[in-house]
């Protein structure tokens, strides 16, 4: 929530190091951080700051988790990861190793996701290409059918087909909104920007 | 007959009165040695010690309003001792306590009661606090195993067992860190 930023930050770890040159404290074994609605859990957890102020968190575990609610009445976003960066100035996050996104129903997998919560938008990116992959590495988006019952009747006439797989390994592609088929829709291509509300 | 009687008893009431008077001057001294045992050899008020490094410069001072030193357990008592120590980047730190005591020939100087640790002239000032505190006053580390608390800027830190680099200005918190920082006015 926009007021989470506001709220005080609970740490708790079984250790911690403060290196007051850098700045930086290392937070140790069953690692929880915890502001407002924003909860990351990890195994090691490196917090950065700028003078007074928070810039950048950066988790690792096997996984690392992420949750927050986003907006109210919204059930949170989860996402995990082996690395999950959470810029605080920007509010941004970066999943990276075994990225997984879930929002609204939606769940985005790859191998980095950015999830922009200002603009709320969400970009992801396959892992590099190696010979014999079997596209384990490429982005899964699935997105769940709209259930209001309105828009069946309109939706059966314009049917568009799932996003072509491209080859860039970060092209920006802007998914349709699939009509309302019974089943959700996989799409499975090397980079998407979806933005979940359109 | 009756003289040598009364002789007897008279020979028996003396003995009893020696035995009396050499077990109360051997108690005596006992009490006298032990008191020598646990006499302080000197005391001092006011007490500096300084020390420096190889250009000269003074990196640490060791101050206490009294101490007392006993020859026979070879240890010096401090009453509110404090230290001053500059780090690697001439931070001042401060150490004080309510007492320490340091054992002859030894580095470690083991504080007590209220123990605060502090930088001095730094605008992120640093506040730890304990029960007890080893210092070692050469490699210029301190450690406990006692809760600490730290205050640092807009953050509170609470553990169980710490260990401060004072040169490196690093601090290990050994268990149960519970950590509360405030961002208002980000």
């Amino acid at each position: 929530l926009e007021q989470d930023w506001q709220q005080p930050v609970t740490i708790l770890s079984d250790h911690a190091e403060l290196d007051r040159k850098t700045g930086m404290v290392m937070y140790e074994g069953n690692v929880t951080l915890t502001q407002g609605t924003l909860r990351i859990e990890a195994e090691q957890l490196l917090l950065f700051r700028n003078g007074e102020l928070l810039e950048r968190v950066t988790a690792r575990g096997t996984p690392a988790r992420y949750e927050q609610i986003i907006s109210t009445g919204d059930t949170p976003t989860r996402a995990r990861g082996e690395r999950i960066d959470y810029l605080a100035q920007k509010r941004e996050i970066l999943i990276e190793g075994g990225a997984r996104l879930e929002q609204d129903g939606n769940l985005f997998s790859g191998e980095q996701i950015r999830y922009d919560m200002l603009r709320d938008t969400i970009s992801a990116q396959g892992g590099e290409k190696t010979p014999g992959d079997d596209g384990s590495q490429r982005i899964k988006v699935v997105i769940q059918p709209q259930t209001s019952t309105a828009t069946d009747s309109s939706a059966t006439e314009n049917s568009t087909a799932a996003p072509e797989a491209s080859d860039d390994t970060s092209a920006n592609s802007e998914p349709q909104q699939a009509p309302a088929p019974a089943t959700a829709p996989t799409t499975d291509v090397d980079s998407i920007n979806e933005n979940p509300e359109s | 007959m009756r003289k040598r009687y009364l002789l007897l008893l008279l020979t028996l009431i003396f003995g009893a009165a020696l035995l009396a008077v050499d077990r109360y001057t051997a108690s005596w001294e006992q009490s006298t040695s032990e008191r020598n045992i646990n006499e302080p050899d000197y005391y001092g008020d006011g007490l500096i010690s300084d020390r420096f490094d190889a250009n000269g410069k003074r990196v640490q001072r060791l101050q206490a309003h009294s101490s007392v030193h006993y020859p026979a357990t070879r240890h010096t008592e401090f009453q509110r001792p404090l230290i001053t120590a500059l780090d690697q980047q001439s931070t001042t730190w401060q150490i004080q306590a309510a007492s320490g005591v340091l054992s002859d020939g030894e580095q470690q100087l083991t504080l007590s009661d209220n123990v605060e640790v502090r930088t001095v002239d730094r605008r992120d000032a640093i506040v730890i606090t304990t029960s007890e505190l080893h210092y070692d006053i050469e490699q210029q580390v301190a450690h406990t195993e006692q809760p600490v608390r730290i205050d640092h800027m807009r953050i509170q830190i609470s553990a169980v067992g710490m260990t401060l680099d004072l040169k490196r200005q690093r601090m290990r918190f050994h268990q149960e860190v519970n950590t509360q920082y405030d961002p208002t006015n980000q």
